[in-house]
Parts: C-alpha cells; structure tokens; sequence
C-alpha cells in the first residue's frame, strides 16, 4: 500500500497503480484520451497532466506510479489551465462535424470541451488543416482522419491486443494520420473494438453510422449469445430494434473487448422473427397454440424434448420441470448441431453455444443424434434450430409431428407441424453458464416482438393444457427454483468493472 | 596544410591515433570513470550533461549494455560532428573504444544522420579500417573483449536526435520519443541500460585518458573544461569550424577567427548554440564567453555550439519565419501540444511576414509559445518555444512594423 495526498486529502491506494487509477478510487476524475487501462500508457495527449509538489512540470497521471509522500494535485490553477490550453490545441484543426459525425453525445471532445475547455476559437474555419475523410480502413471500420486527435489507443489496440501490425500514425506534425500499413487492411477479428475506443469520431463502425442518433439508444447489459465465453456487452435499442453491441468491461471474462463475430451477432433479432403462433391450420392466438400443441403431444405415441445450450439456465430448467410435471413419459435430451468455430488466444471459443455448460450442470446432455434416430412420434424443439445446423436431419424427420418453440423462422420452425414464438435472450430475463462455469444474467432491453413469450411462460401454457400444474409467479421464482435445484451453477457473477473507462 | 588522408588509419596512426584507447584496455573500467569523472567533461550535445556522471547511472548489476552514438546532427547552425566524420573518424572510433571499455559495454550503436553521405562513407570504411586492424572486433585492441560498432543510417528526422527517438529508431520503431523515466541508463535500447553520447563528446575522451583530468581541466573554465567546437555559419566572412577553448569571448570567435561578419556590416543577433537556443542581441552577444555557465546567464544556451550570425540587414521576422516552419516540419506528432502548436505557431509567423499578421496574431503568437512549453514528452516544444520567445521579445519592434494594422486597422477577426 502506498500513502499518498490527493487534493489536499491522505488517501491510500495499493501500490502500483497510476494517478488516473488511484484518483478514480476517490471518485476524482483526471480527464484523458490517449490512456486507456487496457493499453499501455504513452502519455501524448496531455489531457491528463496534474501537478506534483516538488516536480516542476506537471506530470502526466497515466504515465505516474502512485508513490508513498507524493502530493498531488488534479484541480491547481496550474493544471486547469494546461487543460484548457489543450483542449485549444486538440481543437484547433477539428472539424465543425458534431451535427454530421456518429459519435456526437458520447465524444470526448464534446464532454472535455464542455469541462475543461469553453475557451472561445481562435481559429478561422478555413485555417484548419483538412484531412482525408471517409478512409476505408477495412470491413468494419472507416477513419475520418479530420477528427482524429492521434491519440494512437487503435494502433496500441491492434498491437497490444490482437497482435497484429495494421494500423500505424504514419507522417510527423500536424500531417501525422492514422493509417493501414501499405497493403494492409484492418482486418483482424477485433478489430471493431478500435470504434469503442476511439474517443472521438474519427473511427466509426460501418454497421452503425448514420443509423441513429446515441441519445436515442436504450442501453441493458448483457451477455453475449456467440460462444461459450460469455463476454459481457451493452445492448442498445431504437424504436424496438437492437441498433448495436458494444463491449462491457468485464476484468474476469473479456476486459474491454468483445470480438467482431459478437458484435454483429444481433441481426437475427431484428430480422425473420416469428410473430404469431402458426400451425398447419394458419395462425392460432397464444392460448389456441399452447392447446394445439397439447392435443399433438397427447395424441403421439412417443415424445422427445429437445432442449439447447442457447437457451437460459431458467428455461432449461423449465423444460425438465415439465416434462416431470406433464410429460413423464417423454425423453429430454439436449444438444446443439451448430458448427463449432476455431477459437483463439483472446477471447473466441471453438463452442458457439453460450450455455452448454450450463446445459451440462442441469443434466440435459446426452446423445441428440441417437435419441432423434430413436424415431419418436413427435419431437418438440426449444430455441434450436437443429434443421439449421444440420438439413441432413430433414430425412430422420420426415413424417414426425415436429413443434419448434422459436423465435425466427429458422428452418426448424418453417418445418413444424407448429411453430409457437419465444422471446431472445434480448427481451427476457436469464442467465447463462460459461466454459469455466461462471454464470451471468442478461438483462432485457427489448419488448417482446410481436406474441412472442418468455419460454417458461409457453410450457406453463403447454403444461395448462395438458391438465397439468407449472406455475412460477414471476420470473424471480423460477430463478431462485433454478439455483436451489442445482447448486452447481453457482451463484450470479458479479461484472467488476474495468478501471478509468471515463471515456 | 589539411591532410587530404586525414581519415584514414595510416594518418591517424600516424598522428598518434588508439594509443589512448590501448592504455585505457589496459586499465579497470571504473577507472576509466573516474577519469572522465573527473575531467569534468560536459556533453556536446547541447544539454551539457557531465558525461562521467552520465555512466555512473548504469545499474551495478546489469547483463547487457550499449553505448550509442548519436552522430545525428540536425540542428540547423551545427556542423561540428560531421567535420569529426569526414576528416577523423579515427579518433571517434577510438573514443567509443575508450566508453565501451569504461561502461562495460560489447556492442555500441553509431547512429548517423541519413543526409550524411560523405561522412557515413567515411565513418563506414574507418570502422572496417578498425576491424581489419583488430581494434574492433571479438578481441578488440588485444583486450580480450568484444567491441563490436554498428552503423545504422537515420532517414531523415531531426527528431531521431533526441536520445529515446533515436533508441526507437534504431529498434526499427517510429522515430519519436519516449517517456522518461525510466531513463536510458536503465531502460534503453532493446530494454537494456544504454548510454548516448553524442560524437564530439567521445572524440574528447583520448585526450582525456592520454593526457589526464588534469591536463584537460588546465583548458577552458572551470565548469566548462576543455574545447569546444563551434559551427559558424550566416553572414561572416569565414563561415566553418572552429575549435576554441572554453571561455574565449565570444566576439573574439566572430571578429578574429571568423573574419568578422560579412561585408564589414555590423552584427545584429546571433545564434548562439544551435536554432532552438534563444536569440542574442548583439549587444548580448558580444558581451559572452564561449562556455556554458556565460551564454546561460544570458537566458540562452550554448547548445550544440552552432552559431548563426545575423547582420544589420537581416529581417528577424524572416529569420523566425524559416526557423518556425523547420520546427512544423520536424514536429514527430505525438504530443497535442507540439503537434498542434507547431503549425500553428509557423502559420502566424509566415502569416506576419507576409505583412497579413494583426496585432491579436502577434499575442496569440506569444501565448501559444507559452502553451507549448513543458507539456510534452520531450524538449522539441521548448527548443521551438525559446526561439519564437526571444525574437519576439527582442525585436519586437520589427514585428510590430510588420503588422497590417499597426496604422490603419483593417483586421479580420
């Protein structure tokens, strides 16, 4: 531990940490762009530079350990005003772009200039110096090199992090650019996270721009559906439509980063969703579906429940309890025919499925191909499009009662004999179990599209109709049920958060 | 007479060259310390850093070192270590044998401006001269020990002078500064304590372990012992290098050796020690010695030794003008600051020389020098603010003149 002043006040913090850091477990907030706690310090932006008794020059925070007897001071007369002056400087050639530019109402100049800055220009608009605009850096990524304050946090990112050599600050001065190197692209499976990180608009991502304005989104944390590692990220919605995904810093699972595959991974929500129930006869009214598919299920003479490892540990839990309750004589069996992926070294696991762990501590694994040759007369399918992942099953299939509780129309559903809509992980409440068995809830940020419902509210229904008894109050009972009944899953992982995120 | 073969090793020999080197192999490095210790030599390379002092900042316990060489001579009036390159490169050879020795260092690092042709030529083939002779090598000079020099060729960056830029360049990095600490002593090229000299500092040493701290202390003042090259260039009669001990006035330099300023015109201002060194006023600049402590107390520096002589008819705003746009162009970008202000600064100046400036751009001229000063990673901000200070602050009177609207106010916003 380490004994320092701040502000007039002895504070003491664990050794090793800079200023930035150290200030922040006080609630002091020392402005900065260039420094980011995932990347390491360069101390170019002079945002942060606070004054140091004994230090004639104020000295930059994110470049200075904490030390034992230093006092420092973030608010001195001194240090307001080297931050105005900055703030001057980074504005002198920045563009009059807020009106047009993405990141208007979540960019750093526009909060800092507000802050520290409110100095009145300077500068002629003809006077700035003009940039390249609209740099195609790569498949998700364009660079307006006008608002770019060279801070070089993407270039740090793409060394530090993805591990490749792509970006580069090429040119000294007031020409200095953030580029590709010659022949190169920005390419790299993480290379999204260089628009999260950019403080300002100079990186913005080619799915989002011009799409809506930040002040309209509404934002949940959740969990990422992409594989089995369960990186944390915000949800944000417009008008009921998920806009876009962006990292949650999460220091035990993802730090600051998500990779490109989750953060595009949101377009099934918003597309081909199933609004109504519909069966052979045409669309049927969500009481008329649950009785349909109760009348289907009685009438085969054998029944396998399909559970999956997309599906909540609540719902999953759901699904064994009726078939307890309704369904003894059926066969529960989970699994999941979705091509693994190749995983890598940062964050991406071969398993694109986020819950099979959690599948595995509840008791659904088995042997899903064995059990669907097995021949039963009806298979009902929860959130897996086994169709989807494997068309070959079209065969085993042909000629069963097939009900698909799904919330696409995926191939499964378009194949049931009744297709009953579900809502995604965006619109309920639930939790998923990572790889190394660490569970986290996700939070709805959408309404339920269309008649869709909860999947433990469809098999109520079901259940209801078969004259059997499943009844949860509310969401919460069925959790705490869920958690009672298989203590393996653990308890809720908390998401501590990552460092000075200020922007 | 110049010898014409001056560089070569049968000259050098011939003049006496790697004798020093010889009795310093033979020596305890930390010896070697304490004579340059206490020799009380400063760096030429403008700071004037004692050198001695520099190599007792090395860790005791340390598994690699490196001496580098910083032969990248840019600073614009400066042309000393070039003059070493082209017409001695033996005896910088030998001077980095002598650090090398002292700071137990094998491989040592020659870093030499990409505009240097002549000089790389000459400093390649002496150092193939050296290794042939066996002075360089795996048992360099019959020591036992490697000494090993490479040479690696700048490309052009004025920045890649200052120390870290040049240890980032050398690894194959963007020429730009680092942050310090940690400090090149601990933490330097390749992550290994290193040592950078600048070559007119180590050509010094042969002198020094020949001849003893003494002897070399007997030259120059008390805080600036020795000699000093110093580049004259401008409006003087007999521009060039001049090697002076510590301490000779400095009109001296100008009206004796260099012959006086041109034409028998009479001096305005000088230069005193490289662009980024305030200005002198005549007045000023006749009243200083050649050393360190004397042009200091002036408020300026002797730098690098370059002095640029200015005559009656030079116009200062023009001078800065030239000076401020070599700082925008050499700015390496990476602090706000310099990066912003550098441009800004030498739009105003061109702008004012261009009779366009006000009197409200003449203001922002002097605070954003204020702005840029001590903010930065590396001094380059200074060494750009101290020149636009002091022409400003003492020729403001032929800044004013040039003022759109220092009669009639016509002015813009």
């Amino acid at each position: 531990m380490a004994k320092f002043t701040l502000n007039g006040v002895e504070r003491e913090v664990p050794d090793g940490i800079n200023l930035i850091e150290a200030a922040l477990l006080f609630g002091v907030r020392i402005p900065h762009y260039c420094y980011h706690p995932g990347l390491s310090p360069e101390g170019n932006c002079r945002m942060c530079a606070v004054e140091i008794e004994g230090i004639p020059k104020l000295q930059t925070a994110c470049t200075t350990l904490v030390a034992d007897g230093m006092v420092v001071h973030t608010e001195s007369e001194k240090v307001i005003r080297e931050r105005t002056e900055v703030m001057e400087f980074l504005l002198r050639n920045h563009p009059i772009d807020c009106p047009i530019c993405d990141q208007a109402g979540e960019c750093g100049l526009q909060k800092y200039y507000m802050e520290h800055g409110l100095h009145d220009s300077r500068v002629a608009v003809e006077e700035k110096i003009l940039k390249r605009k609209r740099v195609d850096l790569g498949p998700l990524v364009v660079l307006d090199s006008e608002r770019c304050i060279l801070c070089s946090r993407c270039v740090r990112f793409c060394d530090e992090i993805a591990g490749v050599r792509e970006l580069v600050l090429a040119n000294r001065g007031g020409r200095s650019e953030i580029t590709t190197f010659p022949g190169r692209t920005l390419e790299n499976p993480y290379s999204g996270n260089v628009i999260d990180i950019c403080p300002v608009g100079a990186l913005t991502s080619k799915d989002f721009r011009f799409k809506v304005r930040v002040w309209f989104l509404k934002t949940a944390g959740s969990i990422c559906p992409g594989c089995e590692r369960g990186c944390n990220i915000y949800i944000e919605q417009y008008q009921n439509e998920v806009q876009r995904i962006r990292p949650r810093a999460n220091l035990d699972v993802n730090r600051w980063w998500i990779c490109d595959d989750g953060r595009l991974d949101y377009k099934w929500i918003n597309r081909d969703r199933l609004l109504r129930a519909e069966g052979e006869a045409g669309a049927h009214s969500p009481e008329r579906a649950d009785e349909e598919a109760a009348r289907i299920l009685r009438e085969a003479g054998s029944v396998l429940l399909v559970a999956s490892p997309r599906s909540s540990n609540e719902n999953l839990f759901a699904l064994k309890r009726f078939r307890d309750a309704a369904l003894p004589r059926a066969a529960l069996v989970g699994g999941s025919f979705r091509k693994p992926w190749e995983g890598d070294r940062i964050l991406k696991r071969p398993d694109r499925n986020p819950n099979r762990k959690g599948m595995e501590i509840l008791g659904l694994s088995g042997d899903l191909e064995g059990a669907l040759r097995k021949a039963p007369d009806c298979v009902l399918v929860v959130e897996n499009d086994l169709l989807g992942d494997r068309p070959d099953l079209a065969d085993l299939l042909r000629g069963k009662k097939l009900i698909a509780l799904a919330s696409n129309r995926d191939a499964t559903a378009e194949k049931a004999a009744l297709r009953i809509p579900v809502c995604t992980y965006a619109e309920t409440e639930g939790s998923w179990t990572n790889f190394e068995g660490r569970t986290q809830a996700f939070h709805p940020v959408l309404k339920a599209v269309g008649e869709s419902r909860p999947v433990f509210r469809v098999l109520e229904g079901i259940a209801r109709a078969l004259g059997a008894s499943l009844e949860w109050s509310d969401f919460g009972a069925l959790r705490e049920e869920t958690f009672q009944a298989a203590p393996a899953l653990g308890s809720l992982s908390p998401s501590p958060g990552g460092g000075a995120h200020a922007l | 007479m110049v010898n014409p073969d001056s560089h070569a090793l049968v000259s050098a020999r011939a003049a006496g060259a790697y004798r020093a080197s010889a009795k310093a192999l033979a020596e305890e490095p930390e010896e070697i310390v304490r004579l340059v210790k206490d020799s009380g030599l400063r760096g030429r390379g403008g700071a004037g850093f004692p050198t001695g002092l520099k190599w007792t900042f090395l860790p005791k316990n340390r598994d690699a070192t490196y001496l580098c060489v910083n032969a990248d001579e840019s600073e614009p009036g400066t042309f000393k270590d070039r003059l070493i390159l082209e017409k001695d490169p033996h005896l910088l050879i030998e001077g980095i044998v002598i650090a090398c020795h002292a700071i137990r260092c094998a491989h040592a690092y020659l870093y030499i401006r990409g505009e240097f042709c002549l000089p790389y030529e000459r400093i390649r083939a002496a150092a193939a001269e050296a290794y042939a002779a066996g002075l360089l090598g795996p048992n360099a000079g019959g020591s036992g020990q490697p000494i090993d020099l490479t040479i690696h060729r700048g490309a052009g960056a004025y920045i890649c002078g200052e120390e870290t830029a040049l240890l980032n360049s050398i690894e194959g990095k963007k020429g730009q500064p680092r942050m310090k600490p940690p400090f090149p002593t601990n933490v330097g090229l390749f992550g290994k304590p290193t040592v950078i000299n600048n070559v007119e500092t180590l050509a010094n040493l042969p002198f020094i372990v020949e001849n003893g701290p003494d002897a070399y202390r007997a030259i120059g003042t008390e805080k600036s012992p020795g000699t000093r090259l110093m580049s004259v260039s401008g409006h003087i009669e007999k521009p060039g290098v001049y090697e002076v001990a510590h301490g000779v006035p400095m009109r001296g330099l100008i009206e004796d050796l260099a012959g006086g300023v041109r034409g028998g015109r009479k001096l305005k201002a000088l230069i005193p020690g490289g662009s980024s060194t305030p200005v002198l006023t005549a007045e000023e600049a006749y009243a200083v010695n050649v050393d360190f402590e004397s042009v200091q107390a002036t408020g300026s520096m002797l730098g690098s030794g370059g002095c640029i002589v200015m005559d009656e008819t030079t116009d200062m705003v023009w001078a800065l003008d030239k000076l401020a746009h070599f700082y925008a162009h050499e700015s390496c970008g990476q602090c706000t600051p310099c990066r912003e202000g550098s441009g800004w600064i030498a739009e105003i100046v061109q702008k004012i020389a261009a009779g366009n400036g006000t009197r409200k751009d003449l203001e922002k001229l002097e605070s954003l020098a204020a702005q840029i000063v001590g903010n930065t990673i590396c001094v380059f901000s200074d060494a750009l603010a101290m020149p636009v200070v002091s022409h400003v602050t003492k020729f403001r009177a032929e800044f004013e003149a040039h003022l759109a609207d220092r009669a009639s106010s016509s002015a813009a916003p």
